[in-house]
Parts: C-alpha cells; structure tokens; sequence
C-alpha cells in the first residue's frame, strides 16, 4: 500500500510559478538597472550586439565544458547556460539540454524576491541552487545565478546548469527509486550563497558536497558553473564598456520584443483550434506497477498559445515533476517545432504562451513528493504531450506541415552505475548512450535515425571507447535497432541498442540504478497513422558464457545469443551485475507518419536491407512482399495491401 | 476545404472528409473517430519488438487504430489505458481559417 505523503505548511513560499517579481517584493537595498523602452537603437548596431550576446552564451558554454570533468557535461552536454534581464526574463539560451536553461528563469526570479533583503545580491555574488519547487527539474540539476552588476545597479544575470552525477538520496546517482518521499531523494537547496564578493563560501560548498556521492566531480562541476559564469560576465561587461550598458540593457530588452512579435507572427499563420495528447508513464517507483497519465490540451486561438495539463493524474512515486519541469519540457516542443527561425529569447515567447498546470499532479507535484525522476518523468512525458499537440497542429497548415515530427525518443533509459575499479577507485556515473534517440518522422521523409534527442539539440552519444576508458566496462556491441522506427508513409528514426559486460573490477560487481518509463507500452507515438516506436527495455542475461566467447576469439552480436538466463528488469529498480552478466538496454525511436500501406515498398525493402524494418514487419504492417532475392513483388504487394484493406472494414 | 490533417479535411458545411475518397465522417463540430471505423487491438501489435506489458503492469493498455470507412486508410492510432474513451485530438474552431 503506497504511504501516505503529508503536505509540510510553509514549504508553500518555496512552489515558483515562475512570475515576474513584482517590484514590491524586492528590497529597496537592490537597485535594478532601469529600463529604457524610448531608446532608439540603430539596426545595425542592434544586429551586432545581438549577435555578440549570442557569442557571450556561446562562450559561457564552451567556458563550461573545459572546466568539468563529468562526462554528463563535456561528452553528452548534459547542461546549458543562459543569459537574462534583471529580474529573470531569458534573452539567450544555450543548444544543450534544453530544459536545464527553460527553467532559469523561475530561479532567478525566485532569488530576486526572496534574497534582495537578506543575504542580500550584491557584485560578484553567486547562488546555487536544485531545488524543485523554486526551478530545478531534480535535485541532480544543480543551477549557479550570477548577477551582474553596472556600478551599483542590478544589470542582469547569467546561469548555468549541469546534471550532477549524484548528490545523495536513497540510491546512487539521487536516482532515488526506492523513496517513498522527497526526504530520501538528494538534498534540494533552494538558492544559496555559494561566492560572496568573488569567493567561495567553504561552509556552503562542505555542506552542498557532504551528501554526495562523487564530491570530487560535483565540486568540479561547481568550478565548471562558477568559470562559466564569470566569463559570461567579464563579456557583458566588455559590452557595456564598448556601447553603454542602457544601449546593451535595450538590445536585450528589444529580442525579446522580436521574438515575442515572431511568435505571435507564427500563431496568427495557424487555424484556431485544440489538439490533444494523452501518454502515459508507467511504474512510480520500485515494486509498483501502476499507469499515470499526462493530458495536455494545447489550444491557439489568435496570437496566443495555452497548454493545459487538466486531467493529468495525482502525483506518485518518484516520477513527478514540478511546475517548472512542465513549462521547460513543454518549451522543449515549441521551440524547435514552432521557433526553428525565431530567437530563442524566452522572455519574450513567454509573453504569448499561457501554462495550466494543476496543483498535485506528476507535473506539478506537491512538496515532499518524489521528484528525483522529474527532468525526464514529468518533464519527459510533457515534452511528448507537447511534441505530438503541435505536430498534430501544424498537420492543418499546408504552409507548415513540412514542419511537423512524430514522436521523438519516447524515454529516457537512466542508467547508473557505480562501484570500485581493479585499482579500487570508486566510480558513479550515467550513461549516456541514450542520447542517440530516433527522431520522429517528417510529412515528406522518414525520421532521421539515432539523430539525438529533443530535448538536448547538441547532445552527444559519448563513445564507446570514452565509457570504456573512464569506466570498468567493456562493450559487447552498440547498434541500431531494427523495427525500433514506427512505421508510416515516412518510417520514425531508429534508436539504439547497447550491450556491455563489467571489465577490469577483480570480479567485483557493478551496482546499477534503472529509472525510465515506456517499456511496457511505446511512448513516442506516430501522427496521421503513423505507428509508435519501439519500447525501451533494460534486459540482463545472468551468468553467461561470454568469457568462453572470448577465449574463442568471438564476440557475440545479441546478448540472446549468450547462455545463461534472461531478465527482464523492471523501469525503477537497483540491481547488482557480476563479471559474468550481460547488461543489454535499448531506448527509443521515433513514431511514424501516415499509413503505412501508403508507404513507397521500394523504401521498405530497403529498410529490410538495411536492417531497419524486419521481414515480419515489411509483411505485416507494410503490406509488402519481398521475392527471394529481396526485390518488391509488386503483383503480391498489391493483394496483400488490398487483403490488410479488407480486415480494416470488417 | 480546411485541412485537418494529412487524411483529412473540413469541407464549406463543416462536414469532416476523407481527402483520398470523399467520405463524409461527421460535423466538424464533433470528434472525427466518431464516424471511423476503430479497431482495438493489443499493444503487442503497434510493434514487433513489444513484449508482454504484463511482465510490468497490472492495467490494460490498448492499441486503437481508426480507419476511413470509405477507403479504409488508416487516420489515426492511440496507445490508451483500455477504459479511456477515444481521445478528441484534432478539433479546429468554427471557421477553421488562421486568425
């Protein structure tokens, strides 16, 4: 029976809405930078500031990755940075994990309301903060706010987030399946003053590290944000030295106009009307084994967007989200799908999108609800919920269908692992593989294969040879997945399927933490009757044969092709891999657009060729008769698609 | 003729239309599957590489699939819990013309 989860009073002051700050709420020790809509700016010199802020957050990025020595960061670009006005609007945003940087803003306006008074925001300060309720996605997602100062006024901010490998909770990696509750999940800070006047606070920092499993790495990460947002910060003020900082305040205040006068451009392009979503999520956490609905019904009526998750079931388990997650995994959609030639100036697209996000839910959970899952749980599934609404959407503009994609990536297959190398050096870390995603299908081709993920526009699938060098592992193979694209008119992108054993740990096991959702039922769904993708699956073959494999001078392509017994591990869960056990897990490709009969079956017998589409499902999904030789048989294509047509009707 | 989407249309009396045969399925004012024939198939049948969802969960998820009764082109799929009812995702607004 699942415990009962009892609300804390006066955690209330914590749940951002992610609103402006009314000035009233700010100390009158803060002086803001004052805004000067009259300011007449030349193009040309709006055009070039413009575009040095882009190069600033272009550079605060790469600034990043130097400094960090977590993978996450430097290989699968697991972070993002950010540029924003005084008081949080985002004017830039970084190509990285896209929700690390959608979700900023709610931080950054928090700290302004509740910390102008006391400790006080003063010149070369810093504060960190993970906490949920106030921006985070999850604890992992530790965000560093700078604001930056012009003499003594609040001039504007830069952030950073990374996804830390772990800070503490219940399970390695603050994956916390086995919670109950937010109080066994990684300790959430809200904002913190982690450097005052330009130091470190070393009280702060003990305290933040103390939980963590991998304090070296994290405390490398906290290096890595505060390097990237003092580079961010001695470029804006080069800026403001060159142009003035009321010329640099206005460019900054006028891309937000821009892209907020673009976007509702675009809407007014778009027929009104109300497209709808309903995916799932499936087990809240260990032993459970119940289904948990998103609902999203995404209505444009003039210039103006809302997406409402009315509907949505009760928070549970570990896979909630807060209000903040369901915003930045919503913009994850739109920004790509509906801003692919806008500025990516939230502040301003912001202005034209209104969010209905139910107290309670897995997208906006209460406090103390389990949110350790939330960046790719609630967050994820508003991400699909959005994805599959706005390509249903651009489905009835003739002038924008060529925008659209299926689903893409339904999940994210979480993989922790941890434990000690033959040099008994412990490890925790994440692995990335999942990054190489399928991508949802297009109006006039195919989906592109292992193409990425949405959410994470420059994200990496580290190498094998990366993981394999870092970690005690060693890979049996990582491939495409055949069938793993949902059919349709146009096929969704495959994804991926890897497979490794442990190498090197003196026979020592390797602890893993599971945590993904889409293996019992596929969620990226197909559009137009398109078929969805595959489902994720973690699956472990138990002392295998793979050592005489080796010993032959082979090495297997399947782990089915191992002996030793199959498992079939659920989506939450901890287990332990001996030297002998095959870890095999395979994610997401995206869904398919359009019915499959009306694909070209020349297109299918090259998918068969390619191993993208198996014989079973050319046969019957496609309708498509291969001969011998792998050539169409046109005259029993045509009777097969005709027979599929029949049993149809019936 | 307002497209819907890539199967269908919305005709001048607001009568949803299958744009390969003409089919009438219903007013616009109404949910499209409506008027389709819908089959409810298991989920193992979305996709080849699905195993048995009850290895994981104890509900019954279901995979709807909805067709033009006119040429039988398949509009529209939905992975649902097998209690929800058809879900209305395609509904433009009286008119149905960009604002």
């Amino acid at each position: 029976m699942a415990k009962t989860i009892l609300s804390v009073a006066g955690s209330e002051r914590f749940h951002s809405q992610g609103a402006r700050p009314a000035l009233s709420a700010i100390s009158p020790k803060l002086k803001l930078f004052p805004a000067r809509s009259d300011l007449e700016l030349d193009p040309i010199t709006l055009e070039v500031i413009a575009h040095k802020l882009w190069q600033i957050n272009d550079e605060q990025g790469q600034a990043l990755k130097k400094v960090s020595g977590s993978p996450v960061a430097t290989d699968a670009n697991d972070f993002n940075v950010v540029l924003c006005d005084e008081l949080g609007d985002i004017v830039n945003i970084g190509p990285y994990y896209l929700p690390h940087a959608a979700n900023v803003d709610f931080m950054v306006k928090w700290t302004v309301e509740h910390r102008s008074e006391n400790p006080g925001i003063r010149r070369d300060d810093m504060f960190l903060c993970n906490d949920p309720w106030v921006g985070a996605l999850h604890p992992q997602d530790v965000a560093v706010l700078s604001p930056v100062f012009v003499e003594d006024l609040l001039f504007c901010w830069t952030g950073s987030t990374i996804h830390a490998v772990d800070v503490g909770g219940v399970n390695i990696g603050s994956w916390c399946v086995d919670a109950e509750e937010h109080f066994a999940e990684g300790m959430a800070y809200p904002p913190i003053k982690i450097v005052e006047a330009g130091e470190i606070r070393r009280d702060i920092e003990d305290v933040y590290l103390r939980r963590s499993r991998a304090p070296a790495l994290v405390g490398l990460d906290l290096r890595a944000h505060i390097a990237s947002n003092n580079v961010a910060k001695e470029r804006l003020l080069d800026l403001v030295a060159r142009y003035g900082a009321e010329t640099v305040h206005a460019v900054m205040k006028k891309q937000m106009d821009y892209a907020e006068q673009r976007f509702r451009e675009r809407l007014r392009a778009i027929p009104d009307g109300t497209w709808r979503c309903e995916t799932y999520q499936e087990v809240a956490k260990s032993g459970e084994r119940g289904v948990h609905k998103t609902a999203l019904g995404l209505t444009k009526e003039g210039d103006r967007l809302t997406l409402d998750f009315t509907g949505t079931d009760p928070n549970i388990g570990m896979i909630n989200s807060t209000r903040a997650g369901a915003v930045g995994g919503s913009m994850v959609a739109i920004l790509p799908l509906l801003c692919y030639d806008i500025p990516w100036a939230l502040g301003g697209l912001h202005r034209a999108i209104d969010f209905v996000t139910p107290v309670g839910t897995i997208i906006n959970a209460e406090f103390p609800h389990g949110v350790s899952m939330g960046s790719i749980a609630g967050t994820w599934s508003a991400t699909n919920a959005a994805n599959v609404c706005i390509a249903k959407m651009l489905s009835s503009v003739p002038e924008l269908e060529d925008r659209l994609l299926a689903g893409c990536v339904g999940s994210w297959t979480t993989v922790i692992a941890s434990g000690l190398d033959n040099n008994r050096r412990s490890f925790v870390t994440m692995i990335m593989d999942c990054m190489a995603g399928g991508w949802g299908a297009r109006s006039f081709d195919d989906g592109v294969d292992t193409a990425g993920l949405m959410a994470a526009i420059t994200g990496q699938c580290p190498n094998v040879e990366t993981n394999e060098g870092f970690y005690p592992i060693l890979y049996l193979f990582r491939r495409e997945t055949k069938d793993s694209g949902g059919a349709g008119e146009f096929r969704g992108g495959m994804g991926a399927t890897s497979c490794w054993i442990p190498h090197d740990t003196d026979g020592r096991p390797i602890q893993l933490v599971l945590a993904t959702f889409g293996e019992a039922f596929p969620t990226a769904l197909g559009i137009d009757g398109g078929y969805p993708a595959n489902t994720a699956m973690y699956k472990m073959k138990r002392a295998t044969d793979v050592a005489d494999w080796f010993a032959r001078g082979e090495i297997p392509a399947d782990v089915e092709h191992l002996s030793g017994e199959l498992e079939y591990l659920p989506q939450k869960c901890e287990t332990l891999q001996s030297a002998a056990d095959a870890f095999e897990h395979t994610w997401s490709g995206g869904g398919g657009f359009g019915d499959p009969l009306d694909r070209d079956p020349e297109r299918v017998a090259e998918d068969v060729r390619n191993d993208a589409v198996s014989d079973r499902a050319a046969r019957t999904i496609y309708g498509v008769v291969l001969g011998g030789d792998g050539a169409v048989d046109l005259e029993g294509t045509e009777r097969a698609r005709e027979a599929i047509r029949s049993e149809r009707l019936c | 003729m307002q497209q819907l989407d890539h199967h269908l249309a919305i005709d001048d009396e607001q009568q949803i239309v299958c744009r390969k045969c003409g089919y009438v399925l219903g007013s616009a004012t109404r949910n499209f599957k409506e008027g389709a024939v819908v089959k409810e198939r298991s989920v193992l049948d979305a996709n080849p590489l699905i195993v048995d969802p009850s290895l994981f969960i104890d509900e019954t998820m279901v995979f709807r699939q909805y067709f033009c009764p006119g040429c039988a082109t398949l509009l529209e799929n939905e992975i649902v819990l097998a209690s929800t009812a058809a879900v209305w995702d395609k509904q433009l607004a009286a008119g149905g013309s960009p604002s």
